[in-house]
């Protein structure tokens, strides 16, 4: 059997077709309620604990949903970490949801015509079923805002098939047998859901344009930053294989491996199945075996402590499956790895052992004979064992032989998991549209001449015209350019600057650079930082009399205090009352009067060193100065110099 | 453009606009239709969405048509270990079901149709007979209806192989029927357990499987008496067992709104059966043969005082004769009595109480303060209205609907005001406390 080489696809040949999904964070209170969305440190203790069940729903056509039927088979305890800062009842499915967050659909419409896409006529929120245990109801209510976008690159037209905007579910913190512990913090809190058509081509554009659509978003300003707060799926499909859907794709730069390693995997499976047929192996049905006996004296220490758990071993042949289980299907992940990843998404087993990978782990060669023997195995066979309870048994069985048997038709289409290394593991089967329903708590969503209106208003500047902008008109330095210009920032940036006379690179690196600092050293929960307060802040009446140095700490009282910037200096004495200064000046000029007399106009900067270092930096340099030359030239012509 | 009729509902459409230079088509199955908005279901996700329909749209019409699911039905097998109860199903949210469609929500369910919901209970309790009177909103409920369940609870717990009866009813009176069910039958020597739900089957976190559940396991106690059986606590952990006249809906949503109001609920009953018993259960009396009085007097009103509140709905009352008022007074029973040096303002309720009790009304006082005693004592207010003959019944501490539901049943079976006035003050079910234990606030908002 050959070994797919993994640099060198033709991906032409291959029929390659990626399309993404992005998931974004919105910085805005939560879709359905007015919590504030901000995530809180897990191990903070929660408020509340509310732990529930989920049942088994079934759709319209009377049926139980195969997703949610999987899920059922895990018959799971949800646990709820509730914190009072980001939760109501709403979250626990305890109270109906709000109207949708207005600044939500906002931004949705930004997003929507930034892609050339075009709103529906009306829409409406939809139930969509989800059983995890992720969301609290059950499933998570999504609407379709737009279709038709479309984005120009250079390699061609890609279209966005459709923008929809969703609410955040529960983040998972820990994960148990029989548990599941939920913080629900992140459920509710507004995503937009971009879809982008399968017209990408090569793992590179795929990339590309993940990129692009990331800086779409952010250009709103209004996006959450940070690890998770955007999430890409990545649709991989060739000629010969099938449509695999790979989520929990962070990493931008991993993209292009997890195609190239999904590509591989496809034909990988290509080739067994080949090579099954060579064989002329037909319906694969397994045989179980309990084999625990064989290792009553086993120094095996998993298991030893499977023992302990009274759980059982067994055993299947695996007829004319020689040397198969260990072939590489992705880079270091063989068969029997993606065997085992399907057990472990859908059972409580944490894997499974096979022939190819022993001895190891404790078992030894004679343990092998023994197995051999005990299932009869032939010279062309091989054999997976599982550690299990004896009532598992029968689904691990069911389990195993199906995922055998598409081996024979080909590859699966279904939703898998990238790992860190780029490979991908089996999640679930890909849903289908059978699993949304209407949400019958809520009305239609209008898209009003008012919100067009608004909308439009609300449309950022590209990249370009924001380089341009601030190279030019603002005059910031490179350094700063780039950074700004993706920042969330850059609309509060671009407001504060064009609506006073504040230097732009002040602005700039207060926003990029002093508030970053400000999170980190504690001082301020950005979360809780609305654009408003920092346009208000730097537009006050009384910003020019805030010392320059001391502008974070002026607006990280006036913030915290909820407190103009009058009221911020006097409370943190850094009010420059003019009369003090004045004072401060004139007892300067009397104690240094021979100096004066004998430099004259000269004695300025004399006379600022003395007053700056008298008044502490606490004083912007720019009055110091002019006052001073003010009472210096006052003080000469009282003097009749 | 082709102009679609109501009868297309159900069809599969494809309509195609030009917006904004783009040919923008949607293809799905049309829901509805309403001015030039069709409203469909696309095909290929889900979605629904309105499409405006103008003389310049193209659509067209396929015949295939969707195929509207309709609830399971769970075969009932018989298990002669079991409890056999007798299912009523009355409607509310625990009976409705979801149009996929339109995402209407309506109370359809048969109860079959619940039942297949939990197919839990079929290794619990032997459903021998299910009755379904009519199918309403609790909110629509009326005297007749009660009268047309008792008679059914009754028919059934006269019956010797049935050990009790389960109702699913809407939530929002569960413990006005579960009341009314109390005085239209006498001696009920049965279980007759009210459940309901808070949210709806077609989600996942659907409460009322539970509350069936644990409803069902506790039929074998055989407790008799009427009780909601509820969500206790924000978990789906266990549920309250509360007698229906000490049983109220304190919330508007969640789904432990069921709290026990100057009492302690019966019992906790846990998902896998396991029951812990809050009272003594020996002191709970097994009565003999129940009797249906099935009486109803309809002629009884509540009135809700507050500040400013104008008395002259009293005449109302009594042009309207109306044989009895349930005045929900604020704390201890008080209304406004506004006493001046020679007489009382014109907003004073006093004389048009004095006036609807020298017309022969029975008026009970009642308190909005939901927890507690009324009393007609303590204050001198409260003394003018005892003398002029407002009823407190001895300091009962009955809650407001409770009061009218008794009332509404003792006013049909006596005739004389003194034969009224002894029969409320007698507790028949456990709707008056002879106590209130200290701890029984805290425990019903706990």
């Amino acid at each position: 059997m050959k070994k797919i080489d993994i640099d060198n696809l033709d991906y032409k040949e291959l029929g390659l077709c990626c399309g993404i999904e992005l998931h974004q964070q919105l910085n805005t209170h939560k879709l359905f309620c007015n919590c504030k969305s901000k995530l809180i440190n897990e191990s903070t203790k929660p408020d509340k604990t509310i732990s529930r069940r989920l049942r088994a729903v079934s759709s319209e056509a009377g049926e139980l949903d195969s997703t949610a039927k999987e899920e059922q088979n895990k018959n799971k305890l949800f646990v709820y970490n509730f914190y009072n800062s980001c939760n109501c009842l709403v979250e626990t499915d305890s109270q109906p949801p709000f109207p949708v967050n207005n600044e939500a659909l906002k931004i949705a419409g930004v997003i929507t015509k930034l892609t050339n896409s075009v709103f529906v006529d009306r829409s409406y929120v939809m139930r969509k079923q989800v059983v995890d245990g992720s969301n609290v109801s059950g499933f998570q209510r999504t609407a379709l805002i737009s279709t038709n976008g479309s984005l120009d690159f250079d390699f061609g037209k890609v279209r966005v098939d459709k923008i929809l905007l969703e609410e955040d579910a529960a983040r998972a913190i820990e994960r148990t047998d029989d548990k599941v512990i939920y913080s629900l913090d992140r459920l509710g809190i507004p995503l937009i859901e971009l879809v982008v058509w399968h017209d990408i081509h090569t793992p590179e554009d795929t990339k590309t344009v993940a990129l692009k659509v990331g800086q779409i978003f952010r250009s709103t300003g209004k996006t959450k930053r940070g690890l998770g707060s955007i999430r890409q799926d990545i649709n991989i499909s060739i000629k010969r294989g099938s449509r695999v859907e790979v989520k929990g794709a962070q990493n931008l730069d991993l993209i292009p491996e997890i195609v190239k390693r999904e590509i591989v995997r496809q034909l990988s499976l290509l080739e067994i199945k080949e090579e099954l047929l060579k064989r002329a192996v037909k319906k694969i049905s397994l045989d179980t075996k309990k084999i625990t006996c064989l290792f009553s004296k086993t120094e095996s220490k998993v298991i030893k402590n499977s023992f302990n758990l009274k759980k059982e071993i067994f055993a299947f042949r695996l007829e004319n499956f020689k040397d198969l289980l260990g072939y590489e299907i992705q880079p270091d992940r063989r068969l029997g790895t993606e065997i085992a990843s399907v057990l472990k998404a859908t059972t409580t087993l944490k894997g499974i052992f096979h022939l190819d990978e022993l001895p190891n782990y404790g078992i030894t060669k004679e343990d092998i004979v023994n197995i051999k023997k005990e299932i009869n195995l032939k010279e062309n066979d091989s054999f997976i064992m599982v550690m299990c309870f004896a009532d598992e048994i029968e689904d691990v069985k069911r389990i195993i032989e199906k995922r055998l048997n598409q081996l024979l038709v080909g590859v699966p289409k279904e939703t898998r998991m990238a790992t860190v290394e780029g490979n991908t593991e089996y999640q679930r089967p890909l849903s289908g549209s059978a699993r949304m329903y209407p949400e019958t708590d809520l009305g239609a969503i209008e898209f009003s001449p008012n919100y067009l209106k608004e909308v439009n208003n609300s449309l950022p500047l590209t990249i370009k015209e924001r380089e341009k902008l601030y190279l030019e008109k603002f005059k910031l330095n490179s350094q700063l350019v780039d950074k700004m210009k993706l920042s969330n920032f850059a609309p509060v940036f671009e407001n504060i600057v064009s609506n006073s006379k504040i230097s732009p690179t002040t602005v700039c690196v207060f926003l990029l650079e002093d508030l970053i600092k400000a999170q980190r050293d504690n001082l301020i929960d950005l979360d809780d930082v609305l654009y408003s307060d920092l346009i208000n802040f730097f537009l006050d009446k009384d910003f020019n009399k805030v010392p320059k140095q001391k502008l974070l700490e002026c607006f990280v009282y006036s913030f915290n205090n909820n407190v103009k910037i009058d009221k911020a200096l006097l409370d943190l004495g850094f009010l420059e009352q003019s009369t003090d200064l004045s004072k401060v000046i004139d007892l300067v000029i009397e104690d240094n009067k021979q100096k004066i007399l004998e430099l004259k106009e000269r004695s300025v900067g004399l006379l600022m060193g003395r007053v700056m270092s008298e008044t502490k930096g606490l004083v912007d340099g720019k009055v110091i100065s002019r006052m001073v030359s003010e009472k210096l030239k006052t003080f000469l012509k009282n003097n009749n110099v | 453009m082709c102009a679609l009729l109501k009868e297309d509902v159900g069809k599969l459409i494809t309509i195609t606009n030009v917006k904004e230079d783009k040919e923008i088509t949607f293809r799905g199955y049309l829901v509805d239709i309403k001015d030039n908005f069709y409203k469909i279901r696309l095909l290929d996700n889900g979605y629904n969405v309105d499409v405006l329909v103008t003389s310049s749209s193209k659509v067209t019409i396929e015949d295939q048509k969707i195929s509207l699911g309709k609830p399971k039905v769970q075969p009932l097998n018989y298990n002669k270990d079991l409890p056999n109860i007798v299912y009523i199903g009355t409607g509310g949210t625990i009976g409705t079901h979801v149009d996929y469609n339109t995402g209407g929500v309506f109370m359809c369910r048969t109860p079959e149709e619940i039942i297949s919901t939990t197919p839990e209970l079929e290794k619990i309790i032997n459903i021998k007979e299910t009755k379904s009177p009519f199918i309403k909103a609790s909110e629509d409920l009326g005297y007749k209806d009660w009268q047309e369940i008792s008679k059914i609870v009754y028919n059934s717990i006269i019956q010797k192989e049935i050990d009790g009866v389960i109702i699913t009813h809407g939530t929002d009176t569960l413990s006005w029927t579960g009341s009314a069910i109390s005085f239209l039958i006498d001696n009920i020597n049965k279980p007759v357990l009210l459940v309901g739900a808070q949210k709806s089957p077609d989600r996942a976190s659907f409460d009322g499987s539970m509350n069936l559940i644990c409803a069902a396991h506790f039929v074998k106690e055989k407790i008799p008496g009427v009780y909601t059986v509820m969500h206790g606590s924000i978990n789906d952990d266990f549920c309250y067992v509360i007698k229906a006249v000490k049983s109220k809906k304190l919330h508007t949503s969640r789904r432990d709104s069921f709290r026990a109001i100057n009492d302690y609920p019966i019992a906790k009953v846990y998902q896998n059966g396991t029951i812990e018993y809050l009272v003594n259960k020996n002191e709970i009396v097994v009565l003999k043969q129940p009797i249906l009085n099935n009486l109803f007097c309809n002629k009884v009103a509540i009135i809700k005082v507050y500040p400013d509140s104008d008395p002259k709905i009293i005449d109302w009352y009594l042009e309207n004769n109306y044989k009895g008022l349930v005045i929900e007074g604020t704390a201890l029973g008080h209304v406004p009595i506004l006493k001046t040096e020679n007489g009382y303002e014109d907003n004073s309720w006093l004389p048009y109480l004095k006036k609807a009790i020298e017309n022969n009304v029975i008026v009970i006082m009642c308190s909005q303060s939901i927890f507690g005693r009324v009393n007609g004592k303590v204050y001198a207010n409260l003394r003018h209205l005892e003398k002029i003959g407002v009823e407190f019944l001895e300091q009962h501490d009955m809650l407001v609907e409770v009061a009218y539901l008794k009332l509404a049943n003792t006013l049909s079976r006596f005739k004389t005001k003194k034969e009224i006035i002894n029969f409320m003050k007698i507790n028949l079910v456990g709707e008056i406390s002879n106590k209130e234990i200290a701890g029984s606030f805290e425990k019903s908002l706990e």
